[in-house]
């Protein structure tokens, strides 16, 4: 169905390939993934596949490539559409239509499907998406929240029926209902059509992919099975990729195998309330095996397993009072929310999408001024003082990095929150300096250390950085002025593995540092594993609250569970075990691999 | 914040015209503009639009912004050559004509008003439905409803990059208006990029959804009703009304 043999691109302008000496071959009715770290070339993959490139980037292709019997990159624009499909990560700009139920209408209606057969199909697929509760007819996909949108691109892909459909790193912004929902989906369409994830989640790609390609630097460092390559450590290491959950807990409790799922790691290991002495091996037998390296431990200021010191008298940094807002037609996103964040906490404020988090957020960095209750952050109320100035002990990193990114180089975009407050008004016709070079540039080299930005792409355009690349010089640009609070909105999107252990590293600094640290996030993983305490939002209300244990294990089940969202996936792998852990490391230190008998 | 819409999505008697007829009575619109005989007409015109407007549950307060909105026009075209008249005897703006200054002043509220009325009963879909209804090659159909996607689109990424640039520190507010105004520099750069970046993935999701731009069946539409063609009839009435009173005398030599 898919045959690439030294298959290479080069953008124009460039002078390395993009992609280079790339071999595949895909049967019809197969999931190949492709994982790899941020620039190797994954999305280019996808859009040669789809014969957009050359095709509507220029530069040069060669080699040879045959998709569902055509070489995408000859073929008439209108053969391809009838049998390649394609959603990008992008999910705003594939947009087309007003409403959404025209989305998923048009690319029927392109290819003379009857309106009334088009209109059921649509629904039908909207449907399956989760998306019958909302208005089709009527619902502008501009209003949609990301997940939505990316759903009905999703829907608008499959509209088409084609043969091939290519899915370039779809989850990020889903909850994980709705990322389970893609896994169900893959895995119901991998029997009728031929399949390429993209996937920054390898465990989406656990028991649906049946090839695995890494790409990194534009070239394959590996291709396989995919039951093999997930738990192959040297290559996924190689290819910068986080290993599936279950590896990672087979790694930490010291597995001489690896493990995929959850039903082999069960006849592997045994919690210790199943311990007998004759047939496991004990603890003694715990170290990780050689060459491989155990997660890093959770360093909370109080074990994991009980309460988390409570702030105490430490000072608050956030603190929000009976905090209702509701829209002019009378929607209410947030009701009588209330929660309080001291210095050097990291707090994170979770629900599915639609939760309220996104206003909640909003009201946070002064955007939105609640209609009732207040929001002092750093001593500031919200109410008295603009967004602008209260960015000044308030950073914020957004969603999409490119709604931010000023500057024409990444120091100056760092930087530029310190140059515009570089000189005050000293009178009429006179300003002082107040910040000098120098003290801007350390100031931009402190917060690029921590980002862990590599240093060589600081004189680089942000625009032309991947775009996990530029979400951290977004959040070096939120920390340069040193915040009293740092705000990330869903900062784990779009990064690999590297930038993600980065993204950890850092959250324990600046607990260290005392900075209040708010993230909202719906990656459970990533804040099970940083935050001291979480707040659970659903339908614009807080359902639970308190340290990460108690929302995200046994105490929280009942409540977690009444949301979309899914405990952490350790807490699943744990699960069956009887075991109260929520993160790799907990997981492992309770688990105890079965003796082998000789 | 929520893009500004130019459709109102309520149920008025022209919210249930068909678009076909709605696009027509538009077209006519505009020829009237053109063949109305004096400012008494195009007065009666605006009052029109303005009743119109209103019975298609337009806000009162997104008329008066948009009326004072093209009042510039109106005082340049009127107010000024009429006060210039009074002032000073020898200046003629116009050959002396003033009404025709009203006229074209007139006009511009004449336009506005009907032109929303109109168009503001009509949602993107049913105007590239009607569109298409009428035959109009569907190229055009297309650019008229994708104009009006990327017009929204933009709005909302103008919103919220304005949003990104205020947590940046740069004060976009109406309370400190010049530091605003030369701030508003700063949207360029992202607004730019967001749009060229979405331009790439428009340009190939538009190819793999099959997009011909040659042909595409209207999907919103119904069968043309009596109430729809008395309204076209006197839309059509009326403009032929107009047209002869302007132009009989002079076709007859009366």
């Amino acid at each position: 169905m898919i045959t690439a043999q030294s298959l290479e691109l080069t953008y124009p302008e460039t002078d390395y390939p993009a992609l280079a000496d790339v071999d595949l071959q895909l049967n019809a009715g197969e999931v190949l993934g492709v994982v790899g770290p941020m620039g190797a070339g994954k999305t280019t993959l996808c859009m040669s596949l789809a014969g957009l490139v050359p095709r509507t980037t220029g530069g040069e292709s060669g080699g040879d490539l045959e998709v569902v019997d055509l070489d995408p990159r000859q073929a008439p624009v209108s053969e391809v559409a009838q049998r390649i499909g394609l959603v990008f990560e992008d999910y705003a700009s594939q947009l087309t239509q007003i409403t959404m139920l025209s989305e998923v209408m048009a690319p029927m209606l392109n290819h003379d499907v009857p309106v009334k057969q088009a209109e059921a199909e649509a629904r039908r697929l909207l449907g399956e998406l989760g998306l019958a509760g909302l208005d089709l007819e009527h619902k502008r996909t501009w209003e949609l929240s990301g997940g939505q949108q990316q759903r009905v691109a999703i829907a608008a892909a499959l509209a088409a029926n084609p043969q091939v459909l290519i899915l370039d790193n779809i989850t990020g912004l889903l909850d994980p209902d709705g990322k389970e929902e893609i896994r169900s989906l893959v895995s119901q369409l991998s029997h009728r059509m031929t399949l390429v994830v993209v996937e920054q989640d390898i465990d989406l790609l656990v028991g649906v992919a049946d090839q695995l390609l890494m790409l990194r630097e534009g070239e394959v460092s590996a291709l396989g099975p995919a039951g093999e390559l997930l738990r192959d450590l040297a290559a996924l290491d190689d290819a910068q990729v986080e290993p599936p959950v279950v590896v990672q807990v087979a790694q930490a409790a010291g597995l001489p195998d690896n493990p995929l799922t959850i039903e082999e790691l069960t006849s592997a290991v045994q919690p210790p309330a199943a311990l007998d002495p004759a047939t496991a091996a004990g603890p003694e037998s715990m170290e990780p095996a050689p060459g491989v390296q155990a997660p890093e431990p959770v360093d909370r200021p109080a074990e994991s397993g009980t309460r988390p010191a409570e702030p105490g008298d430490r000072p608050k940094a956030v603190a929000i009072d009976g905090v209702s807002f509701a829209y002019k037609d009378g929607t209410t996103a947030v009701q009588d929310v209330a929660l309080q964040v001291a210095r050097g906490e990291v707090h994170a404020i979770v629900g599915g999408n639609g939760a309220g988090k996104s206003t909640l957020l909003r009201m946070l960095c002064g955007l939105v001024r609640p209609s009732s209750g207040t929001v002092v952050m750093d001593g500031q109320d919200t109410r008295e003082c603009s967004p602008a100035e209260l960015a000044r002990s308030v950073g914020t990193a957004l969603q999409n990095p490119d709604e931010q990114i000023t500057e024409r180089t990444v120091r100056q975009e760092i930087g530029d929150a310190l140059h515009r407050r570089r000189k005050r008004r000293a009178g009429w016709f006179k300003r002082e300096v107040v910040i000098s070079d120098e003290q801007i540039s350390d100031a931009v080299d402190r917060a690029v250390e921590l980002v862990g930005l590599p240093p060589e792409l600081m004189d680089q355009d942000p625009t032309h950085l991947s775009r996990g690349h530029r979400k951290l010089v977004a959040i070096a640009g939120a920390l340069v002025l040193d915040p009293a609070v740092l705000i990330l909105d869903e900062p784990r999107v779009s990064l690999d593995a590297p930038a993600r252990a980065a993204l950890r590293r850092l959250l324990h600094q600046l607990r260290d540092r005392g900075t209040a640290v708010v993230i909202v996030e719906h990656d459970l993983d990533l804040v099970a594993e940083t935050a001291d305490r979480v707040t659970l939002l659903d339908l614009g209300r807080v359902v639970a609250s308190g340290s990460p244990h108690d929302v995200f294990g046994a105490r929280g089940a009942e409540a977690l569970a009444k949301t979309s969202l899914r405990p952490p996936r350790a807490a699943q792998v744990a699960a069956p075990f009887g075991v109260d852990a929520i993160t790799v490391a907990e997981l492992a230190t309770q688990l105890y691999p079965v003796k082998q008998e000789v | 914040m929520r893009v500004p819409l130019l459709y109102t999505e309520k149920n008025s008697f022209l919210h249930r015209r068909d678009p076909r007829i709605k696009l027509l009575l538009f077209a006519v619109v505009i020829i009237f503009l053109y063949t109305a005989p004096n400012w008494q007409w195009m007065l009666a015109a605006s009052v029109l639009g303005l009743a119109l407007s209103i019975a298609a549950r337009v806000p009162p307060l997104v008329l008066l912004i948009l009326w004072l909105l093209q009042l510039p026009n109106f005082i340049g075209l009127v107010a000024i050559p009429l006060g210039q008249e009074l002032l000073a005897d020898d200046f003629t703006p116009f050959d002396g004509d003033l009404t025709f200054g009203l006229r074209l002043g007139l006009a511009w509220s004449a336009a506005l008003f009907l032109s929303m009325a109109l168009l503001s009963t009509m949602s993107p879909d049913k105007i590239t439905d009607g569109m298409r209804g009428l035959k109009i090659p569907e190229p055009l159909c297309f650019l008229v409803g994708y104009s009006f996607l990327l017009m929204y689109a933009s709005m909302s990424d103008i919103f919220r990059t304005i949003d990104a640039m205020k947590l940046k520190g740069i004060e976009l507010t109406i309370r400190r208006p010049i530091e605003s105004i030369t701030n508003m520099a700063k949207l360029f750069v992202p607004a730019v990029i967001i749009m060229a970046r979405r331009a790439g993935t428009m340009m190939s999701t538009l190819q793999l959804r099959g997009f011909s731009f040659t042909h595409r069946p209207a999907t919103t539409l119904g069968a043309v009703g009596v109430a729809d063609v008395a309204l076209l009839v006197a839309g059509v009435g009326g403009l032929a009304v107009a047209a002869l009173v302007r132009f009989a005398p002079a076709v007859l030599g009366l």
